[in-house]
């Protein structure tokens, strides 16, 4: 028996998702923060039962039990990390309070953008006084112009020290390209204050952390790792031991957002945050592999937010353009996944300033009062109380019958609120507030899609979330794709996602390196920087081979992919191409990188520059081992199309321009692989429901997957 | 043909009445598919912003300095994405200009796939850096809307590089100047038109290749909107952009009935006009009658010989620019917005200048201006309780100062020219009824913009960034003080030498100025220090901004500490000279005296103010050392100063007495008009 | 009734006159500009800003130029308003609210509230 664990730690929920050999099960506890551990057990416990087994047998069979947590994420809103200290090159101790001019806006809506007289900047990570710039200098060539002296290093530590600081941060200019005098600065720290340091102060140098070009986000990140980390390993190493206690010895696995998992020991906190979502892609990666799609559109829509990412030619390729932490502009390369306000809680309001338009989000009623139907004290109608009112929720099997839903109060709140401000029946105005937020939906994903240079039609879309399934034909009424999945396990995909993550790191540095220069022959210029290069690369493998091995895998089975980034020049505009060649030994070698960047860039930004200096900023190597352990999904027989076993009920349904037609209540739990719904129907299952509109048809698959496509 | 100033006279940004057909249409319009469609093309100007800023070269696209959107039928601007709001109202005369005299002339005619551009300042822009492309959109053969897209280029041949030459004294030195012209017939731009422009400036590779980024992004516009022409027709696209005008010229004329009648004005002045100082008069009166707004700036100093002028209805962009900012920050960006507004100058004043006069320094003009339209502004909403917030009571960024153009050769020893964007984009933001102003809050035209890394500037020009830290006192004082801005010291590193243009204001007349009681933000000069990497080492010193500089090197002013007069033309630097110089902060608000001690002292402790501030400004009383406040000596130092204010201040027209009989020396006055009032004698 | 017009002056529309907030000094007929109720000092900037170094263009404000007008209640030594301009430049009158207008439409949202 071959056991895999995922749990998802939320704000709210801890989840966990249980493959026994191919048999899945769940639990979902409450999220206990004062000790993790006790929630995990408890969700883990509540899955055992589903197995008939209790926790201490299940984890004596367990493999691997990986982790997806927004708890850095909340820490750091929260503000809950460690007191820090920072040593920075002298005259430029405001950098992380100037913020790029930006800060006060950076992780805010739009509309709050806009407003210029509302500016405030975010409460900062350090405080100024804590603060030190230290004479130091590294210029933009990599040469040191001054170093640092002892005395001053030490006079700098004492006096954040006796300050109250816990971690010391080393940041300074150009150390991505030259670390030496960040060095310096920790082993004088090491070497003259040995009690102190072994008092547990840590010095986190930024071109350890993360040693990219540009100063302010490569700061941050090293400010955010530095802040949390202490507090996310303390919480996390105790449920390690925990769950150690409980028979299960093997480390602890953490999700990565770069698409990939790690131990806890290798995992820096800014490689958690998003790690859920992006997880739920990498699933919808694998799975997608399985049907031999490559081109996936997953959108998932839950009780406050929609979150969405595209997979294109099988891969995960497109890296946040420009990624924000909570308030914290930082330049990781995570992999994509958008966020609006758009979901189940959304309410829908009209809005004097657009001459009152109807609108629907971004505020959320969330699950505290909830929609109007949950009786929770809500007032205002949201995008659930609409699909009650239309019919396609069941007011007597929500959540699996464990939760009664108010249709009255959801009706007379839309007709007081929207239907007779609108001057319609309050079934139009419910109609109404469905289209407008499946269109919001379905406008973001398009725009998305053609900003990366892609028709929507040549996509499918996965779709999750307690709500994704209901909305999905909705949303996919200007995309156009060919098919929309759905999955019995949807409302928990994240979790259950997280099992087909491989070992993945992703390790990056800059070089700046001039790689051609048109007044210089190649075979001189090369032998400027060959050294360089390889010796990074190298030393990045070194690394990652490490890492490799400490995670208890095998060395043999990595594969590493290098990835470039380079520009013009003269432009700023950087193209982010994969490497033809892992190292440099020829002309020929950087000939082909030449090649491949300038056609890389002519593609992506339809000009090019045969005269112009290339150089090279960063590189970045993936490396990446496939995890031992894969769900296996089993195929089952194929049974006759006709679902009429799983029919429940017929009952009325608003369809908007057809209006109410008596639809087909379908019950999930009886239907078999081989089925074919046809709309207009509706399935309902415990965890969500799914829309079949007329026009589409629904196929229950040999994997008990649910696709939906527009009738031929 | 001379310029049709008709065109631009007329107050061509208001919007026209919506014509029948525009009204039947709108009529259909049911408001869920007002709410879907309108949704989609703010959507889809989202998207065009993307794609401008991917795809543009200018470090003025990068920092966000755009706008893109659509025009109804006519020429009025329906909805647009920013960037910068400046050009989405100036891109309605170029498209009215094509209409008036270009539609029916057999010569050039208009149909589909037809590509316009301009960036002469007469009909569109604020000045010539500004570049507008635009296209018809033609749905079944009928012309249903345009399409714009717009950026600040930094380059247009003028007689020094950066495209704002500072030394301008008519329209002659500033380079290329093109009226509305076809550039493209179906949807290709026409490779002679391209190499005519590429001709006549230093970086035609810029241009060329941001001009086919605007075109990229007005074509996917043209896109989106058919895509809805497609599945609702003509008459709804047409129905739809006039209605998105009409909604919100209705809201924002409910909003305007809501300030109280009265007039309301502040005077501003301006301390250079390009190649020489001087004062320039910029008086406002904001007269305002039931639905009516007018912004009188009629007596104005005359027409400058100097690049700063400003054609009016650049003068009413900028107040765009601002009013989209904060009055109005909560609705999109639409010519409906202009409605209510009236602007009265007088021709020949340097804010209603002859065609000819040089106006490539518009953008340090107006923002003056308009920073004074914010005053009065303020002082006619605070009356209404309505408006007593932050997004209105709250005084304007900083409108100038100075910001720098480098050329030479970089480390790699290849030629460039560079503007630092960085140093406008880093401008502290106003004081407001409640609170301080956000220090190095970004960019006058755009608040949320980006003032990039040390590291981006230092990849590209050869210099060493020696500080980067917030100026000290750059804030006007007050109850609450204006945001101070970012002072910079750059050292020249790896090249022999360098030329730098400066180009500015706010020398010797503060610019940007407080209100009820708060004073203005301070004036700030640059600072060169020759052999400054030798000098610094010598003593040990290592500024953290450009006053502590000059305090540790007081004895070489005058020597190799130069404090660089104002209209200085073109300086050399060489490897080792350092060059120090702020971005402007803003003004105060409010008594300084009622200001929190403790707030004084988070300032001092942050480098924000200097001690000197905080004891003869602020007149509070503290331990040095510690910043410990004694709360009792403060109490009565404060009232003691009140006590003097009684004893010093003199009754009103005693004081008028001796005041009238001053004035500044005759030096200032050389560009200024009559004194005291320009134009005094018209009307 | 009392109304506030800027953070440190309202008016009696009864008595039509201006009064400084912090004190209730009454400054003079609210059809008037204010001003004329108040205490005023001309200063040079250099006491604000300061100079820092002898040369002719430093960091203060050119003296020359620029004076600062300081407006104060005469009973408190509120600074009302403060303004800057150059030497002999006329007074701003800043707020010139219409009164009568401002009068009727009170009354009228008083008579429907």
């Amino acid at each position: 028996m071959v056991v895999t664990i995922d749990i998802d730690i939320g704000g709210t929920f801890t989840e966990a998702v249980v493959n026994r050999d191919g048999k899945i099960v769940w639990g979902k506890v409450l999220t206990t923060t004062h000790d993790l551990s006790v929630g995990v057990i408890r969700a883990i416990s509540e899955a055992a039962k589903k197995l008939e087994m209790d926790v201490v047998n299940l984890l004596a069979e367990t493999e691997i039990i990986r982790y997806s947590t927004t708890l850095a994420l909340n820490s750091l809103i929260q503000r809950k990390g460690i007191k820090l200290g920072m040593i920075t090159t002298a005259g430029m101790e405001d950098l992380v309070l100037i913020g790029r001019s930006r800060q006060w806006g950076d992780g805010l809506p739009r509309t709050l953008q806009r407003k210029t007289g509302t500016a405030v900047n975010p409460h900062p990570l350090i405080a100024r006084e804590m603060i030190v710039g230290i004479r130091e200098r590294v210029d933009s060539l990599g040469n040191v112009v001054l170093r640092p002296t002892k005395e001053e290093v030490i006079d700098a530590f004492r006096y954040l020290i006796k300050r109250g600081a816990r971690g010391i941060v080393v940041a300074f200019l150009w150390s991505c390209l030259n670390p030496s005098n960040e060095r310096f600065v920790k082993e004088v720290i090491e070497r003259e204050m040995p009690d102190v340091y072994l008092g547990s102060i840590p010095v986190t140098l930024s071109s350890d952390v993360h040693p990219k070009w540009l100063e302010y986000p490569r700061t941050i990140v090293t400010i955010l790792n530095a802040f949390l980390h202490i507090e996310m390993r303390d919480q996390l190493s105790n449920l390690a031991d925990e769950v150690r206690q409980l028979g299960y010895r093997r480390p602890l696995m953490l999700v990565h957002n770069s698409g990939g998992m790690a131990k806890l020991s290798r995992t820096r906190v800014t490689d958690t945050y998003n790690g859920g979502p992006v997880a739920g892609m990498v699933g919808s990666l694998h799975i997608g592999k399985l049907y031999g799609l490559n081109d996936i559109i997953t959108a998932e829509m839950g009780g406050t937010t929609f979150n969405m990412g595209v997979i294109t030619d099988g891969r995960l390729k497109s890296y946040e353009f420009d990624p924000i932490i909570d308030r914290w502009a930082v330049n990781l390369s995570i992999i994509e996944n958008r966020s609006i306000g758009a979901g189940g809680g959304s309410i829908a309001w009209f809005n004097p300033s657009m001459g009152n338009r109807l609108e629907v989000g971004p505020r959320s009623a969330g699950s505290n009062p909830g929609p109007v139907c949950y009786d929770l004290g809500g007032r205002e109608p949201t995008v659930t109380d609409a699909d009650l009112v239309l019919g396609y929720l069941n007011d007597k099997y929500f959540l699996g019958g464990k939760m009664r839903l108010n249709k009255q109060k959801a009706a007379r709140a839309i007709k007081e609120k929207i239907a007779d401000v609108l001057g319609s029946t309050v079934e139009e105005a419910a109609w109404a507030i469905k289209k407008v937020i499946d269109d919001h939906m379905g406008t973001e994903i398009l725009t998305d899609i053609s900003l990366k240079g892609y028709d929507s039609r040549r996509f499918v879309m996965f779709s999750f979330g307690g709500a994704g399934p209901l909305h999905a034909a909705g949303v996919n009424k200007h995309l156009s794709v060919r098919s929309i999945y759905t999955f019995p396990f949807g409302a928990a995909f994240d979790a259950l996602a997280s099992s087909f993550l491989d070992i993945k790191h992703i390790y990056e540095r800059s070089v700046g390196i001039t790689l051609y220069d048109p007044n210089r022959p190649l075979e001189e210029l090369i032998e400027g920087y060959r050294e360089k290069f390889n010796l990074a690369v190298d030393s990045m493998k070194l690394t990652a081979m490490r890492d490799i091995t400490s995670e208890g895998l095998n060395r043999e089975k990595l594969i590493f992919t290098l990835e470039l980034d380079m520009r013009y020049e003269t432009q700023l505009m950087v193209a982010t191409l994969t490497s033809p060649t892992q190292s440099i030994d020829s002309a020929a070698d950087v000939q082909k990188i030449i090649n491949a960047f300038r056609s890389h860039f002519y593609a992506v930004y339809g000009i090019e520059f045969p005269e112009a200096v290339i150089r090279l900023e960063n590189i970045r190597l993936i490396s990446e081992a496939p995890a031992p352990l894969k769900p296996k999904l089993s195929p089952r027989e194929l049974s006759s199309p006709d679902p009429s076993r799983a029919l429940k009920e017929k009952r009325p349904v608003y369809w908007g321009d057809e209006g109410y037609l008596l639809t087909p209540i379908y019950d999930v739990t009886r239907l078999l692989p081989g089925n074919v719904v046809d709309g207009p129907s509706v399935i309902e299952a415990a965890d969500t429901t799914y829309v079949v509109p007329e026009g589409y048809n629904l196929t229950v698959d040999r994997y008990f997957n649910m696709v939906m496509e527009v009738d031929s | 043909m001379p310029a049709d100033l008709e065109l631009v006279w007329k107050g061509r940004f208001k919007p026209e009445p919506p014509t029948e057909e525009e009204e039947l249409a709108i009529a259909k319009i049911d408001p869920i598919d007002y709410a879907v469609y309108s949704r989609r093309l703010e959507m889809a100007c989202r998207e065009a912003r993307e794609i401008l800023k991917r795809l543009g070269i200018s470090t003025f696209i990068k920092a966000g300095d755009t706008a893109q959107g659509y025009y109804c039928k006519n020429g009025d601007m329906s909805i647009a994405e920013v960037g910068t709001y400046l050009h989405v109202v100036t891109g309605i005369i170029p498209i009215k200009f094509v209409l008036k005299h270009y539609v029916n002339e057999p010569t050039v005619g208009l149909k589909d796939g037809d590509i316009f551009f301009c960036n002469e300042a007469i009909y569109g822009g604020i000045h010539n850096p500004d570049m507008i492309t635009f296209m018809p959109v033609y749905s079944d053969g009928e012309l249903i809307a345009w399409v714009a897209a717009a950026s600040h280029e930094p380059e247009t041949g003028a007689t020094e590089p950066g495209g704002m030459p500072n030394m301008a004294k008519t329209r002659y030195d500033e380079g290329l100047k093109v009226p509305p012209i076809k550039i493209g017939e179906n949807f290709k731009v026409r490779k002679d038109l391209i190499e005519l422009i590429e001709n006549n400036v230093r970086y035609p590779l810029m241009l060329t290749n941001d001009q086919m980024a605007r075109v990229s992004t007005c074509l996917r516009l043209r896109k989106r909107i058919l895509e809805i022409a497609e599945e609702k027709g003509n008459d709804f696209v047409k129905g739809l952009l006039r209605k998105i005008i009409v909604e919100t010229g209705r809201v924002v004329s409910e909003r305007i009935k809501k300030i109280p009648d009265g007039r309301y004005r502040h005077v501003a002045f301006l301390d250079t006009i390009g190649f020489a100082e001087g004062l320039i008069r910029l008086p406002v009166e904001l007269i305002k009658e039931g639905e009516r707004v007018v912004f009188d700036l009629s007596r104005a100093s005359p027409q400058v010989p100097g690049p700063y002028n400003a054609f009016e209805h650049a003068v009413e962009a900028h107040l765009a620019s601002n009013i989209f900012q904060y009055l109005l920050s909560d609705l999109p960006a639409s010519s409906g917005c202009l409605l209510p507004f009236e602007f009265r100058t007088t021709p020949g004043s340097c804010l209603n200048p002859d065609p000819d006069a040089a106006i490539s320094n518009t953008t340090y003009l107006c923002p003056v201006v308009i920073n004074a339209i914010q005053i009065v502004l303020i002082k006619a909403l605070f009356s209404n309780p309505e408006f007593r917030k932050d997004e209105s009571i709250v005084l304007p960024l900083n409108g100038g100062l100075r910001s720098f153009t480098i050329s030479g050769r970089n480390q790699w020893g290849r030629p460039v020219t560079n503007f630092l964007v960085v140093i406008s984009n880093s401008r502290g933001g106003g004081a407001r009824l409640d609170k301080d102003g956000v220090d190095s809050a970004g960019f006058w035209f755009c608040g949320y913009a980006e003032a990039a890394d040390c590291e981006n500037d230092e990849s590209v020009l050869p210099l060493m960034t020696v500080w980067r830290s917030f100026a000290p006192d750059g804030g006007g004082p007050g109850k609450f003080r204006g945001g101070t801005g970012v002072s910079f010291g750059y050292l020249v590193h790896n090249t022999n030498s360098l030329l730098l243009t400066c180009i500015g204001n706010g020398n010797r007349f503060p610019i940007t100025h407080g209100v009820f009681g708060g004073y203005p933000a301070s004036t700030r000069p640059v600072v060169i220090l020759r052999n400054a990497k030798e000098k610094l080492m010598k003593r040990g010193v290592w500024p953290r901004n450009d006053k502590e500089l000059v305090k540790a090197l007081i004895d070489e002013v005058g020597k190799d500490l130069i404090i660089v007069p104002n209209a200085h033309p073109t300086i050399t630097l060489r490897e080792g000279d350092l060059v120090a110089q702020c971005s402007g902060g803003s003004g105060g608000y409010g008594d300084v005296l009622e200001r929190d001690p403790q707030s004084v002292m988070a300032d001092l402790k942050a480098g924000k103010i200097s001690h000197w501030a905080a004891r003869n400004v602020y007149r509070v009383v503290y331990d040095e050392e510690s910043l410990k406040i004694d709360w009792e000596a403060t109490e009565i130092e404060r009232r003691n100063e009140r006590r003097r204010r009684l004893e010093r201040g003199r009754p009103f027209r005693t004081f008028l007495r001796e005041w009238e009989k001053k004035s500044p020396p005759q030096s200032a006055l050389t560009f200024y008009g009559d004194w005291p009032v320009p134009f005094s004698s018209n009307r | 009734m009392r109304v506030q017009i800027t953070e440190y002056l309202d008016i009696d529309l009864d008595e039509e006159v201006w009064l400084c907030n912090r004190c209730n000094h009454r400054l003079g007929s609210a059809r008037e500009n204010y001003k004329y109720g108040c205490l005023v000092h001309e200063r040079s900037p250099e006491e604000i800003y300061e100079r820092l170094a002898n040369t002719d263009l430093n960091f203060a404000p050119d003296p020359r130029w620029c004076r600062l007008l300081e407006y104060y209640c005469p009973s408190c030594g509120l600074m009302i308003e403060c303004e800057v301009l150059p030497p002999g430049h006329p007074i701003t009158h800043d707020i010139d609210i219409d009164i009568d207008r401002l009068k009727s439409k009170l009354a009228r949202e008083r008579g429907t509230a």
